[in-house]
């Protein structure tokens, strides 16, 4: 039997790329938060830099994802209506409460990470002119006096990493507790979208300490092995997902049949897997090379969950073949992508002229 | 703190809890207007009847007016041909609706308790409580939701609720010329939906019987071919855009 489809509706996406937006910053700053508290714990002799500018990355990015989440609800303005009932089969509805409280955490992680940059009241590195500087006022002021906070930063760390993972975990579930759509509908998914995150948070790690001002080399060297560890988690749990799950790689499988525009995004992810491999194999890699992978890898990440979150989206329920999605140029589309990235820029030139005033030392400065 | 300023606060922190417990009571009220009648309302499509003229989609979309290029219902319509040439192709109509499920996914997953079913099974949004997140539309299984681009919130079939409690039947089942469409009480042994059922039990189809959604539309006269998705050729499908711009593309 020869079943064609003459007269069916196209049905329109339903999150609008605001998802990926928010899944993608949310991500870089819950990832964050873990590179921070595993260096934290882990290193013998910490990397200042590192820390800082996870800092500043779980904070802008942690700031940011909230607004593109909002932006994302039809109606915004109603986000009050998630805490007046009990929802408790609502992976959403958890995470209306596991969000604040990761930006509650974050924030006071990052702040006290931040603290010892800010510019103190009566410093006397401190210029006259930098005095006068309102930004700098505003700064001492965001120091909260001059007590020494270093015996907090442990057990904000754990706080902080619990609430990361509470994030992933929700973040994850809530799109894999879709059974209508057989792509999300594995349990795969969550440890993919946290291995992207990593990734993404590293490649952007290594961006940040290539243009902000300060390079540190070793800190480079560092992000290197941070990156390599999550691309190959990221791997791996991509063929576990190929190899072993029934559901949702059979459909992507069908749709690899069919479909030229999931033959396309199949081409592009697996190309960029296999060039990133291949740089990464190398064992000391240009600067130069470094900026490149790192990009490669944040955009790799970012791209994942544009398949996962609007291309998925195509994927009909009941109809044959795929249905059509193009990106508008207006909020809904490619201007609240920008609009977020911009944000986002905005306040990581923010954040860096907040703590550029008084480092430790010379070195550390951003 | 003097008490006057202490008992002001007190009537503030009263008049704050209570300002945030008015919805929650206008949903739970929602909710209790439609207690207890007793009856589960169902709707059975005789395929063999429907002619695919499209006068439900017309008649629903004049009831319920919702945006340009969305509808809560619709026939769908497919060409069928065997391999052999010799048998000319045949044409299946498939009306299209909110199956009101018995166990629907769409409830569950609601953070806002906006979307919920009534005792007589009819599954309904609140759509002044509704944050139009969009995770309903996600778990329907049978793309029966959509967001209203009017109201920025989850729109669906009502089985017009509002017309069965004023005595009339829904839009499309009173407009449709082959009277292809019945609804009725699915508990009443002896209404008419219950006799179609009983008298067609060997025929009778639901979409998607494996989904565990317990669909209360029931089709008369569907190949099992059309139970789950449809395996088959696309057609050239058309987006409209929210000024009424055509989109459109080929597979």
């Amino acid at each position: 039997m020869v079943i064609k489809e003459i007269f069916t509706p196209d049905i329109a996406i339903t999150w609008l790329p605001w998802a990926v937006q928010y899944f993608f910053l949310m991500g870089l700053a819950y990832a964050s938060v873990w590179v921070a508290t595993i260096h934290l714990c882990s290193a013998k002799q910490t990397d200042a830099r590192l820390l800082k500018l996870c800092a500043c990355l779980m904070l802008t990015a942690g700031i940011v994802a909230p607004i593109a989440l909002l932006a994302d609800l039809h109606q915004p303005l109603r986000a009050w209506h998630f805490y007046a009932q009990i929802r408790p089969y609502s992976w959403m509805w958890y995470g209306a409460f596991l969000l604040p409280i990761f930006s509650g955490t974050s924030l006071v992680f990052a702040w006290l990470l931040l603290r010892p940059y800010l510019p103190q009241a009566h410093s006397s590195l401190t210029s006259s002119a930098e005095e006068a500087d309102w930004l700098s006022r505003i700064g001492q002021w965001l120091r909260f006096g001059n007590w020494s906070s270093d015996k907090w930063l442990k057990p904000i760390a754990l706080i902080a990493t619990l609430s990361a993972c509470s994030i992933a975990l929700y973040t994850g579930m809530e799109t894999m507790a879709i059974k209508a759509r057989p792509l999300w509908h594995t349990y795969w998914l969550p440890p993919l979208m946290a291995t992207s995150a990593l990734l993404a948070a590293c490649g952007t790690l290594a961006v940040l300490n290539r243009i902000l001002h300060g390079y540190q080399a070793s800190t480079q060297d560092r992000l290197l092995q941070w990156v390599r560890a999550s691309f190959g988690l990221f791997a791996l749990c991509l063929i576990g997902w190929a190899l072993f799950d029934n559901g949702s790689a059979h459909e992507a499988a069908l749709l690899l049949d069919t479909s030229p525009s999931w033959q396309l995004a199949a081409i592009w992810v697996l190309v960029t897997l296999a060039l990133l491999a291949l740089v990464l194999a190398v064992r000391r890699l240009p600067s130069v090379l470094m900026l490149v992978v790192s990009l490669t890898a944040v955009h790799l990440a970012w791209g994942f969950r544009w398949i996962v979150l609007i291309q998925a989206q195509t994927d009909p329920k009941y109809g044959a073949g795929t249905y059509f999605y193009q990106l508008p140029w207006g909020p809904e589309g490619l201007l609240g992508i920008a609009g977020t990235f911009g944000l986002w820029l905005a306040l990581m030139v923010l954040v860096s002229e907040f703590i550029r005033h008084q480092p430790r030392s010379a070195q550390q400065t951003l | 703190m003097d008490k006057s300023k202490r008992q002001f606060l007190g009537k503030m922190a009263s008049v704050s809890v209570g300002a945030a417990l008015i919805p929650v009571v206008q949903v739970q009220a929602q909710q209790a207007q439609t207690a207890a009648t007793g009856k589960r309302y169902g709707m059975v499509i005789d395929l063999r009847r429907c002619v695919g003229c499209q006068a439900c989609t017309v008649a629903c979309t004049f009831e319920n007016l919702p945006p340009l290029g969305q509808f809560r219902t619709t026939v769908q319509q497919y060409e069928v041909s065997q391999q052999d040439a010799a048998t000319p192709p045949a044409f299946l109509m498939l009306p299209r609706l909110c199956n009101h499920c018995e166990n629907p996914p769409c409830i569950p997953i609601c953070p806002t308790g906006a979307t919920f079913q009534r005792p007589d099974g009819i599954v309904v949004v609140n759509n002044e409580w509704c944050v139009g997140c969009g995770y309903c539309v996600q778990a329907c299984p049978y793309d029966a939701r959509f967001i209203n681009h009017e109201t920025n919130t989850a729109d669906k079939c009502t089985f017009c609720a509002h017309r069965l409690e004023a005595g009339l039947l829904p839009a499309c089942v009173e407009t449709c010329v082959g009277e292809a469409r019945v609804i009725g009480d699915l508990n009443d042994p002896h209404s008419h939906i219950s006799q179609l059922l009983k008298a067609n039990q060997a025929d009778i189809k639901v979409l998607k019987p494996d989904a565990n959604t317990g669909p209360r539309v029931f089709y008369i006269g569907m190949n099992s071919a059309f139970e789950d998705r449809i395996n088959g050729q696309a057609p050239v499908r058309t987006l409209l855009t929210d000024t009424g711009e055509e989109i459109h593309h080929g597979h």
